[in-house]
């Protein structure tokens, strides 16, 4: 096992799930699927090690420059393109590195608590056989953790298409009333956002000078002539590095979702059964950041000064559009949808502004969210299952009803509302203050209204828990059981999970990925000039 | 008298050799007949010998591929004269290809007996078969084979008859059926037209060049090419017209737009077997076809003439247009036949755009858009062998193709819905599977020869973005399967050589996308490396 | 102006007023003479061009046997003889635009290419000289087209047996 600890990671769930077919009792089903997702968590955990801070130095740990140092990587050819001295290898090329090993972690800490989530199947409204249902699952887990490791751009685009279609069928099938809309229109954004990226991949390779083709990720990075064949070149008559910049911001904008892309995700969210929903906005939305982080920009960096500005302004389109939807819902599961793209809208930002500061604030954030908005999702599944109904309206005191609910409902929703303290508020702040001192023209008046944001967030958040768990005892509730015990063993991983990322943000997470995410700022910064004044600001006080 | 034998010529035994497949064909469609002159109608013994044949057929073209080896073989023409017929590894390819397609018609047939008799009850689901059938079936075959294996044009024209007329009468097999014999009529009249336009420019070609065969008039066009003024406008219209009127002839085989018009009505009129076999054979000949002229065309103009590139461009935007139409049609429809033929008309444009590749690049493998195609066929047999036959098997047993009769087939039939939704997955284009693996090949040509044609990128992007409109039509069918179901409908009970088929089909199309996918490149690239070009061209005379 | 030539296209006029007349007569009856007119014209033009073999063949094939079938086919299957085929006036002009496009295109074309690149073999069309051509050169397409002959004799006794009850 020792060298393999990643594959195992990867495909363990595939493995569960060809087990859940076999197995003859739906219990069973169960059973394996939670126990396959829970030793993929503890086998995810095993890579602590590799990042851990005590006496090392970030160098020690990240390696000197971006692409130098990954752990538990596996390599080899899986397919050879062309012939001769033109072959090219499209190779199985995994690894970890401080950017995907957090996400990797949320995965499986996600995957694992979704799939407690997901126990009750037998009671819900649509059940179609648990058998299916575990079995996608686990398939959707591996496709989600094979994005993160991937290091090959082939492979990257595989495990993004294959998380697609288990996707499809578990919004369609144990979906809401309407189910089969949301996950059509799920799945055409996000082919139509992964075929573009299909012709970036194609000509990625195709673009480099001949000798240096490859898929490789790190390699198109930091090899210098495949950089300056991609600065200069030209694609069907316009630039070449824009063009490709533009095919994979939509790909990842649809992903994350960035206006005016965002419609899919309120529909997918609120059909989609709450397991799916937790793990639709704990993990899918990130892979959209992850991907501008690990291809846009390592690859293009010659454009990141030029798209500092658009993506900015729709990152603050994302925060404030978002925040008033969420403002004006009435169904609970589209508030806090709404919600994930007004969140979202902050990760755009930090990523724009191209600061160390920026990208740590938006990566965090990135975690952030990925903590607050499932534990908010379940919450809200929590109480669909007593009521059945998620009109905000209708609800009131629910805390009366439910206390322990009640008082973890706040903690989840106080870590989404950014209070310090809690998780949400770290990438916030470190988004914000990035940005004010980020070096262009707009960058104040930028974080200034994605500081209205934070109010608007207050506002709705603040009077959803008014209208939800104060107030007057409501006779319809007063029934309720309180939440069971397997609901809490859900929800209090998440809520101090919250709490150390809102006290310890920087024992916690920061110094797993602030190495790789600076290399990759200096990476950003070698290609622009305006950048270069930049960079490091916020670092040298 | 005795002069004039002695004038004539016969092959030799080693050149049959080569022509084997062809010559098992023909004798099985004879033994058809004989065996129906004997033994009486029994439409069952005929399918088997029929079977037999197509498996023959397999070894015969096998053992033609070891002997063509490396190199393309010309022959069965007397000697100095251009080959009539050739042997090459893309003709044996497209030999077995049309084979296996064969066999696995034939089994198709067969079920789809097993199945009338298991419920004997006499619904219209087209009671076609006999020894007609077979001969006609075989005879389409014959002249597909042969439309692959020449480069003389009037081969190439008899040939593509051969395809055709028996192809009318058997999409009429069905005498009982009102819209089989409107979808025969169809099809005879367009095919009639494009055959007259096709020989029409033929005669062209014939009167520019006084030659009919294609490697000739290739020489001529460039040597005529490469003697313009550079201040003339180089462009030899009767040399366009002729070829374009010989193209029409080639499309309407693809079903590619503008001669698409036939596909539907003709797919959905025909047994299903036979949509299966049109959809499929008709489109790899044409296809064949269309990349043995291109080739030789561009061969014969190394490094690109004007006239190459006219005819790359002409058939980039057939091909972009054509798979934009099929898949813009597609949307819209309620029958699953009719989907299917349109996403047949869509995948011939995505194939056609390899055609397009008629400059490969320095440092490249010369016939990378005939490799593409190559394992772009293979896979689309499986799809559409899978797909239809998973129809087929839903149609057989509901009386109609429409999509309501697909409703909750995952629960009354997983062991149809399941493959049926990996074939469709596959035709979209998704990873892991073949179709994947398919337009990757696809795309990996035109971009590797983009370095010498850049406007081939803008193909890229329509296949891509075509690929993303296409999910739609596709997944209502899967919608249908897996996400509406009505719980009065029963179970399905269907024959387990159908099953068998389509699962296997879905199976090969899995692994393909996954452990097969750099196998299948390795043996498309050799099935392209070795065709067979003219030793010495003949010797031209150039008139002022 | 050789006597040939005048000859040729005296003749090449009547054969066109002959297919004109075909496609714009309205009576069934008038059609199938026209279209007797226009093969048998057409004919003359090759026993003009001492193609003689292909004249005769044109006569036998076409202008006998083929506008026969068509003539009975016609009258046999037809309930509409003897009433007039009505054409719209904007199909008409459809087809009229459409054919003078592609006579106007076809005529440019062959204005401006010069001639044939390469002359052809040696014209010599004598039936023997075909006979031997066929049984050597032309071996393939003669048998294939021997077998598509078979396959189609079979189909159409297949499409016109009269249906099982």
């Amino acid at each position: 096992m020792e060298g393999n600890l990643l594959n195992w990671i990867i495909f363990l769930p595939t493995i569960a799930a060809v087990l859940c077919l076999i197995v003859p009792s739906n219990r069973a089903v169960k059973v394996i699927a939670i126990l396959a997702s829970g030793v993929t968590l503890a086998l995810s955990l095993g890579l602590f090690p590799h990042f851990a801070w005590w006496g090392q130095d970030a160098a020690g740990i990240f390696g000197g420059a971006y692409g130098q140092k990954l752990y538990e990587v596996t390599k080899f050819t899986w397919i050879t393109l062309g012939e001769g001295d033109n072959a090219t290898p499209i190779q199985y090329y995994v690894g970890v590195d401080g950017l995907s090993f957090p996400l990797v972690i949320l995965t499986t800490v996600i995957s694992f608590l979704a799939a407690l989530a997901s126990w009750n199947i037998e009671h819900w409204k649509v059940n179609h056989g648990v058998r299916g249902y575990f079995c996608l699952f686990l398939l959707l887990e591996t496709g989600m953790l094979g994005v993160f490791c991937a290091l090959d751009f082939f492979l990257f685009y595989i495990f993004w298409e294959v998380m697609l279609l288990p996707m499809y069928f578990l919004i369609g099938v144990w979906g809401g009333p309407r189910k089969e809309y949301a996950a059509i229109k799920f799945f055409i954004y996000t082919l139509v956002g992964s075929v573009l990226m299909l012709v970036a991949l194609l000509a990625f390779y195709f673009y480099a000078p001949v000798g240096h083709r490859t898929f490789d990720l790190l390699k198109m990075a930091t090899d210098p002539e495949i950089q300056q064949a991609f600065g200069s070149a030209t694609f069907l008559g316009w630039r070449f590095a824009p063009f490709m910049f533009i095919l994979l911001y939509v790909g990842f904008a649809i992903k994350i979702p960035v206006f005016p892309f965002h419609t899919w995700l309120p529909d997918a969210h609120v059909e989609a059964p709450t397991p799916i929903s937790m793990i639709l906005a704990g993990v899918l939305l990130k892979m959209g950041a992850y991907g501008l982080l690990r291809i846009s920009y390592p690859v293009l960096p010659m454009v990141g000064p030029e798209a500092a500005w658009p993506l900015a302004v729709l990152g603050l389109i994302n925060i404030i559009y978002g925040a008033l939807c969420a403002m004006a819902q009435t169904d609970f599961k589209r508030l806090v949808a709404y919600s994930s793209i007004s969140h979202m809208g902050y990760v755009l930002l930090g990523i724009a502004i191209m600061t160390p500061a920026g990208l740590q604030g938006a990566m965090f954030q990135v975690i952030a969210h990925g903590i607050s908005s499932p534990m908010c999702f379940f919450l809200v599944g929590v109480i669909y299952d007593r009521a059945h109904h998620r009109d905000i309206n209708r609800f009131g005191g629910l805390w009366l009803t439910m206390p322990v609910y009640g008082s973890l409902a706040t903690v989840g929703f106080f870590a989404s509302l950014g209070l310090p303290g809690l998780c949400g508020f770290i990438g916030e702040f470190w988004v914000l203050i990035a940005t004010f001192s980020a070096n262009f023209a707009w960058a104040k008046p930028a974080a200034v209204l994605a500081a209205t944001g934070v109010i608007l967030t207050a506002g709705y958040i603040l009077w959803m828990i008014q209208r939800v768990y104060l107030g007057k005892q409501r006779e319809e509730y007063k029934g309720f059981p309180e939440v069971s015990f397997r609901e809490v063993a859900i929800l209090v991983p998440l809520a101090v999970l919250a709490l150390v990322l809102g006290i310890l943000p920087e024992q916690s997470l920061f110094r797993f990925m602030n190495g790789t995410l600076n290399q990759i700022t200096d990476l950003c910064a070698r290609h622009g000039d305006m950048l270069t004044a930049a960079v490091g600001t916020f670092a040298r006080p | 008298m005795k002069l004039l034998l002695a004038n004539t010529w016969l092959p030799t035994s080693a050149e049959l050799h080569l022509f084997s497949p062809e010559l098992v064909l023909t004798g099985t469609i004879v033994a058809v007949l004989l065996v129906a002159l004997v033994a009486g109608r029994r439409p069952q013994l005929s399918a088997m010998i029929a079977l037999l044949g197509a498996l023959l057929g397999v070894l015969a073209t096998a053992h033609v591929a070891r002997v063509v080896g490396d190199g393309g073989l010309g022959g069965l023409a007397p000697p100095g004269e251009p080959p009539m017929l050739i042997a090459d590894r893309f003709s044996v390819f497209f030999k077995l290809f049309l084979f296996v397609l064969l066999a696995a018609i034939i089994w198709l047939w067969l079920t789809g007996t097993i199945e009338r008799r298991m419920r004997a009850t006499s619904r219209p689901v087209g009671d076609v078969g006999g020894p007609e059938f077979f001969v006609l079936l075989l005879t389409s075959a014959l002249g597909m084979m042969l439309m692959v294996g020449s480069l003389n044009l009037l081969v190439i024209i008899i040939a593509m008859e051969t395809a055709s007329l028996p192809s009318y009468a058997i999409v009429a097999a069905d005498r009982r059926s009102r819209l089989g014999a409107e979808a025969a009529l169809k099809y005879v009249l367009f095919g009639a037209a494009s055959a007259a336009i096709m020989v029409y420019g033929v005669s062209l070609l014939y009167g520019r060049f006084g030659t009919l065969d294609l490697g000739a008039v290739a020489q001529a066009s460039s040597l005529w090419s490469h003697q313009q003024d550079a201040g003339a406008t180089g462009t030899d219209w009767l040399f366009c017209l002729g070829l374009a009127a010989l193209g029409v002839g080639v499309v309407f085989k693809i079903a590619a737009v503008p001669m698409h018009y036939w596909c539907p009505d003709v797919f959905e009129g025909a047994p299903i077997e036979i949509t299966t076999w049109l959809s499929i054979a008709s489109k790899a000949a044409g296809l064949g076809l269309l990349l043995r002229i291109v080739t030789t065309l561009g061969g014969a103009a190394a490094g690109g003439t004007h006239h190459t590139e006219l005819l790359a461009w002409a058939i980039g935007i057939l091909a972009a247009v054509t798979c934009t139409v099929g898949n813009l049609a597609a949307l819209r429809q309620e029958s699953v036949k009719r989907i299917l033929a349109y996403s047949s008309i869509a995948h011939a444009g995505y194939m056609m755009m390899a055609a397009a590749i008629l400059v490969a690049p320095a440092g490249t493998a010369a016939n990378v858009g005939i490799s593409a195609v190559v394992a772009y066929l293979l896979v689309y047999l499986l799809m559409n062998v899978g797909a239809f036959g998973a129809a087929a098997l839903v149609t057989w047993h509901a009386g109609t193709d429409h999509l309501s009769a697909f409703t909750g087939l995952g629960r009354r039939a997983p062991w149809i819905a399941v493959p049926l939704a990996v074939c469709l997955f596959s035709l979209v284009g998704l990873p892991p599977l073949g179709g994947f693996a398919a337009k990757w090949f696809l795309l990996v040509a035109l971009g590797t020869s983009a370095a010498a044609q850049p406007w081939l990128w803008g193909l890229v992007v329509i296949a891509v973005v075509n690929t993303a409109i296409s999910l739609y039509y596709y997944v209502r069918i899967i919608r249908q399967m897996f996400l509406t179901d009505d719980a009065t409908l029963p179970r399905l009970q269907v024959p387990f050589g159908g099953l068998a088929l389509v699962n296997v089909c879905a199976v090969v199309i899995l692994l393909i996308g996954t452990l097969w996918f750099s196998p299948l490149g390795e043996r498309a690239g050799r099935l392209a490396s070795n065709l067979y070009v003219q030793p010495t061209p003949p010797a031209l005379t150039l008139q002022p | 102006m050789t006597g040939e030539a005048i000859a040729f296209y005296l003749l090449a006029a009547v054969v066109t007023a002959f297919a004109l007349g075909c496609v714009l007569a309205s009576n069934i009856v008038r059609m199938a003479l026209c279209l007797l007119g226009t093969l048998g014209g057409v004919a003359l033009l090759y026993f003009l061009m001492a193609a003689n073999f292909l004249g005769a063949i044109q006569l036998i094939v076409y202008a006998g046997g083929t506008l026969i079938v068509i003539v009975f086919g016609v009258m046999l299957t037809s309930r509409a003889y003897g009433t007039k085929l009505r054409v719209r006036p904007l199909e008409m002009i459809g087809a009229a635009v459409v054919t003078l496009a592609l006579l106007a295109g076809l005529t440019a074309i062959l204005v401006r290419t010069a001639g044939p690149v390469v002359s052809p073999s040696t014209p010599d069309f004598g039936v023997a000289q075909i006979g031997t051509e066929l049984l050597s050169t032309y071996l393939v397409p003669f048998e294939v087209i021997s077998v598509l002959l078979l396959a189609v004799m079979i189909g159409a006794a297949y499409l016109v047996q009269p249906e099982k009850k």
